[in-house]
C-alpha cells in the first residue's frame, strides 16, 4: 500500500513538473555565443577593391582558448585552364565546375580578446596582439609554457598569448567561400564550450565608392556542459539538442525586396544576393553538404508561389535567378509579384540520393543600385524556424 | 481511508500544482533578433531630414494577426542643442494599429508612413514606380501595393526614436502569439561629404521579445511583464506573474576603436604607403586613409505609455582590447539614448568615452559589454551602427549590427499601455 502510495505521489509530481519545465531552446543562434561560428559569406576581389573583414571574439573572461577553423573554398574553376569562373561562357571550350575545397588552420584567443582581419591578408606573426608569450616575472622573456620561465628564473607563469596563431589568406583572389571556426582544447580536440561570437564585414573600397554591409556569424551552441571534450568526429548537430551540438533550423525565414523594386526613399534599384551554405560537410573526403531548397514566396496580398533549387555545399545567387535566368519573369520580381516585398520561406529537404544530406544556414545582402554609381549594400542574418528532425554532421580531417 | 483521502487530496494539488503552471510556456522563450516573437522593438528609427527608415513586418502565422504600434520621439526637447540633463528627449509616443493576413509581409517608409488607401492594387505593368511621398494617392503605384496594413501615419518631423510593435487579438488585448518578426532599413537622403551618401544603407533585425502561450483571456492587464523572477513582479501589477521574455542581462558588441582605421580602404591603391608623421618628425608613418566610427542606439526595457514618464537607466560599459585589458566606463540616459561612442570630434551626437578611441586603446577592435547598473530599473535593448569613412575621397558607409545578448534579467521590466488602448473586455 506505501508502495502505491508512493508511486501515485511520484507519478503526481513528475506529471506536475513534467508539465511546468520550461525547455531549453535548441536552435543555432547568430545572437548568442557559441562553440562553432559560422560565416557563410566571405568574399575577396582585390582588383575591385573588394575584401571581407573577419571578427571573432572570445567572449569567456577567465579562459584562453583554441579554434580550429576551415576556410571553404567555393569557386568555380574552368576545367580547359583551371581559372576562376562564374559560368561556362568564359571558359572557351571547357566547363565550368563548382568545387568546394578546405583550408584550415589554428587561433589562439586570450581571455574576453576580439581580433580581426582581412580574409585577403589573414594574420600571422608580429601582426598578432600578442604574438608570443611573455613570463610574468620578467616581461622581456618570452615563453611557451611556464617551464620556461622557471627555467629563467622568471616566475612559474608563461601569460596567455595569441602564439599558436597562423591565419593564412584566402586560397585564391577573387574568393567566394565559407568561414567556420570550432571550440576545441589546446589538443584541438572540439569542446562544448559557448565562448565565440564573431562578425563579418563585406567591404568595397574604391576611389569612387565606399560600400559596407556586416552580418553577424552563426552560433551553433553545444549541448553538453562546458569543458567537456567532443570525442565524436563527425560531429552530430542536432536532432534538436539531441546531439553534441544544436541541430540546423528547420526553415529560414527571408523578408525581402522583391528584385528590381524601386527604393521607396531613393528610387535607387534594389536585389538581394542570398548566401547559403551547407550544415553537413565532410571535410575530411571533401564530401559536400546537399539539398534540395524549396523556397515559399508571400507577396503583400497574401499571394503564395513557390519554387525550388538544389543547393550544394555553397550557393550565392541573387534571388530572381533562382527560378529562372530572366529576372523580369522570376517570382522573387516585383514586376511578377506586384508588390514591393515579400516573404521567402527557405524549406532544405534532403535528397535521399545525396551522399551527405544536409540542412542549411545563411545571410542575404541587400543591394541598392542608384541609377549612376555603384550598389549600396547591407546585410542581414536569416531568421531561423524550428530545429531539423535529422541530425547534421561535421567530419573533421 | 483516512489516508487514502489524504492521498487524493495531496494528489490532487500536485496536479492542481501543474495545472496552474500549464499557463507557463513549454519552450524557454527568449529575447531574439532572429524568431518571431510577440513583441517588436525597432530601437534606431531616424526621419530626420538627412536619413529616413523603411520598415519591414510579417506576420510568420497562417492567422490573421493585429498588433498594436507606438512610435517614441527620442529626439531632444531643444533641437540643434546636444541632448542630455539639462535638453531630455520628448520620449512622446504616437500609436496605430496594423493588421496583417497569414504569412503577409508588409513595409512603409517612416516619413511619410503608409496611408490606408483600400483600392490599393498590383504594381502597374513592369515599371514598379514607387515615388516616395505618394502613399494614400492614386500616384502610389508601387508604394502601396498590397494589403495596407492599417494606416500607418507619418512621424513628426526630425524624429529620432523607436518603434515598438505588440501582438494583440481583435479586442486589442496582448495575444501572447510569437508570430511577428522585422528590420530595418536605415538610409542617407542626402549627400554630405563624409558625412552622408545619399542612397547608402545599413540595415538591422527588430529585437523581437517572445512571450508565453499563455491561453487564458484572465491575463489582459494594460501592463506587460517582462523577466524572469515571478517573485519580483508586484503582484497588483502583473497578476499572472511572467508573461513575456526578461531582457538580456549583458549586451555584447565586437567593433572597431573609435578613429581605427578600415583596412580595405587602407590597402587602396590611392592610400600612399607612408606618410610624414603627425609630430613633424623625419620620420614615415602610416597614412591615415580611413577612419571607423561606431554608434550604440539603447532603449530601456521599461516603458510607460499612458505617463509617458521618462526611464531614466545608468549604462555600464566594459571595453576589452586586443591585448586582454578591460577598461569600465558607463554614462546615463533617458527614454532613448544614442551615442557616438568614442566622441570624434565633430560628432552630432553625445559620445560616452576616450577610452572607445583606437589612440587611447592603442588598439583597432573592441569588444564592449553593456548593462544597466544595479539599482537602474530594468534592461534595455541595443543595436550599434558603424560609420567607415575614406578620407581621401571623402566617401561614407555605413553598416548596423544587432549585438549578442547573454542572460536574462532577474528584476521585472513592465511596458504600460494606456488603459484606451488595452483590451475591450478588461
Amino acid at each position: 500500500m506505501g508502495q502505491v502510495r508512493w508511486a501515485g505521489w511520484t507519478m503526481a509530481i513528475a506529471t506536475a513538473l513534467v508539465i511546468s519545465g520550461a525547455q531549453a531552446r535548441a536552435d543555432v543562434a547568430s545572437d548568442r555565443p557559441a562553440a562553432i561560428v559560422v560565416y557563410p559569406k566571405i568574399v575577396v576581389d582585390t582588383v575591385n577593391g573588394v575584401d571581407t573583414v573577419i571578427r571573432l571574439a572570445n567572449t569567456n573572461l577567465n579562459n584562453l582558448i583554441d579554434l580550429h577553423c576551415f576556410y571553404i573554398d567555393a569557386n568555380s574553376h574552368c576545367t580547359s585552364d583551371g581559372s576562376i569562373c562564374k559560368d561556362a561562357t568564359t571558359c572557351g571550350s571547357g566547363q565550368c565546375l563548382p568545387s568546394c575545397v578546405e583550408t584550415d588552420f589554428d587561433i589562439a584567443l586570450t581571455q574576453g580578446q576580439p581580433i580581426e582581419w582581412k580574409a585577403s591578408d589573414g594574420l600571422a606573426g608580429s601582426d598578432l596582439p600578442l604574438p608570443y608569450g611573455v613570463c610574468q616575472g620578467n616581461p622581456f622573456i618570452h615563453c611557451g609554457t611556464g617551464n620556461d620561465c622557471a627555467q629563467a628564473n622568471a616566475g612559474a607563469t608563461c601569460l596567455p598569448s595569441n602564439s599558436g596563431t597562423r591565419i593564412p589568406p584566402v586560397s585564391e583572389d577573387p574568393f567566394q567561400g565559407e568561414l567556420k571556426c570550432i571550440e576545441t582544447n589546446a589538443d584541438y580536440v572540439p569542446v562544448a564550450s559557448n565562448d565565440l561570437k564573431g562578425e563579418a564585414i563585406l567591404d568595397t573600397s574604391t576611389a569612387t565608392g565606399l560600400d559596407v554591409a556586416s552580418y553577424n556569424a552563426i552560433g551553433i551552441q553545444a549541448t553538453a556542459a562546458a569543458g567537456t571534450v567532443i570525442t565524436d568526429n563527425p560531429l552530430v548537430l542536432g536532432p534538436g539538442s539531441a546531439g553534441d551540438y544544436n541541430g540546423c533550423p528547420n526553415v529560414l525565414i527571408l523578408d525581402n525586396f522583391f528584385d528590381q523594386a524601386k527604393d521607396p526613399i531613393s528610387g535607387d534599384q534594389i536585389t538581394t544576393d542570398l548566401t547559403l551554405v551547407a550544415c553537413s560537410e565532410d571535410l575530411s573526403r571533401q564530401v559536400e553538404g546537399s539539398a534540395t531548397v524549396q523556397y515559399l514566396v508571400y507577396n503583400e496580398f497574401e499571394e503564395r508561389y513557390s519554387t525550388s533549387k538544389a543547393v550544394n555545399c555553397f550557393q550565392e545567387i541573387q534571388l530572381c535567378n533562382i527560378d529562372t535566368p530572366q529576372c523580369s519573369r522570376s517570382i522573387f520580381s516585383v514586376g511578377a509579384m506586384g508588390t514591393l516585398t515579400g516573404q521567402t520561406r527557405i524549406n532544405p529537404v534532403a535528397s535521399p540520393a545525396a551522399a551527405l544530406p544536409s540542412g542549411l544556414l545563411g545571410v542575404a545582402i541587400e543591394s541598392h543600385t542608384p541609377v549612376s554609381g555603384s550598389p549600396l549594400s547591407a546585410a542581414f542574418n536569416l531568421h531561423f524556424v524550428g530545429s531539423r528532425g535529422t541530425a547534421d554532421t561535421i567530419t573533421l580531417p | 481511508m483516512r489516508r487514502q483521502r489524504g492521498l487524493v487530496g495531496l494528489t490532487g494539488l500536485a496536479a492542481l500544482v501543474g495545472w496552474g503552471l500549464v499557463t507557463q510556456p513549454a519552450v524557454a522563450q527568449v529575447v531574439t533578433t532572429e524568431q518571431s516573437a510577440s513583441i517588436l522593438v525597432f530601437p534606431k528609427v531616424i526621419a530626420d531630414g538627412s536619413r529616413d527608415t523603411i520598415i519591414q513586418i510579417t506576420n510568420t502565422s497562417n492567422n490573421m494577426q493585429y498588433a498594436h504600434c507606438f512610435y517614441v520621439d527620442g529626439a531632444p526637447t531643444t533641437p540643434g542643442y546636444p541632448p542630455g540633463s539639462l535638453n531630455e528627449p520628448l520620449c512622446t509616443e504616437i500609436d496605430f494599429d496594423i493588421w496583417l493576413t497569414r504569412q503577409q509581409p508588409t513595409h512603409w517608409v517612416v516619413s511619410t508612413g503608409r496611408l490606408y488607401n483600400p483600392s490599393d492594387l498590383a504594381c502597374s505593368g513592369t515599371t514598379t514606380t514607387c515615388v516616395k511621398g505618394t502613399s494614400g494617392s492614386p500616384a502610389a503605384d508601387c508604394c502601396d501595393a498590397g494589403f495596407d496594413p492599417g494606416h500607418v501615419p507619418p512621424v513628426a518631423p526630425d524624429f529620432t526614436g523607436e518603434l515598438m510593435c505588440i501582438a494583440v487579438d481583435p479586442s486589442g488585448g496582448p495575444a501572447f502569439a510569437n508570430v511577428l518578426k522585422g528590420e530595418a532599413t536605415l538610409e542617407d537622403v542626402i549627400t554630405v561629404p563624409g558625412l552622408f551618401t545619399a542612397g547608402d544603407v545599413s540595415k538591422y533585425n527588430a529585437i523581437g521579445i517572445q512571450s508565453g502561450e499563455y491561453a487564458s483571456e484572465a491575463a489582459y492587464t494594460d501592463v506587460l511583464c517582462l523577466g524572469s523572477n515571478a517573485a519580483t513582479f508586484d503582484p497588483t501589477l502583473c497578476p499572472y506573474g511572467k508573461e513575456y521574455a526578461g531582457c538580456p542581462v549583458e549586451w555584447r558588441f565586437d567593433h572597431p576603436a573609435t578613429g581605427a582605421p578600415d583596412p580595405v580602404v587602407q590597402q587602396q591603391t590611392f592610400c600612399p604607403s607612408t606618410c610624414a608623421c603627425p609630430d613633424g618628425g623625419p620620420d614615415t608613418c602610416k597614412c591615415n586613409c580611413s577612419s571607423v566610427s561606431t554608434n550604440l542606439t539603447v532603449v530601456p526595457c521599461t516603458q510607460n505609455f499612458e505617463t509617458q514618464a521618462l526611464t531614466a537607466v545608468t549604462l555600464r560599459f566594459e571595453v576589452l582590447n586586443e591585448f586582454e585589458q578591460a577598461f569600465t566606463t558607463s554614462t546615463s540616459f533617458a527614454c532613448w539614448g544614442s551615442f557616438d561612442l568614442g566622441a570624434p570630434s565633430g560628432s552630432l551626437l553625445p559620445g560616452i568615452s576616450p577610452w572607445f578611441t583606437a589612440s587611447v586603446l592603442g588598439s583597432d577592435t573592441l569588444q564592449t559589454r553593456i548593462s544597466s547598473a544595479t539599482g537602474t530599473p530594468g534592461g534595455v535593448l541595443a543595436v550599434i551602427e558603424e560609420t567607415h569613412e575614406d578620407t581621401v575621397n571623402s566617401l561614407t558607409a555605413r553598416s548596423a549590427q544587432n549585438g549578442d545578448m547573454i542572460g536574462e534579467l532577474n528584476v521585472a521590466d513592465l511596458v504600460t499601455i494606456p488603459p484606451e488602448q488595452g483590451a475591450v473586455n478588461q
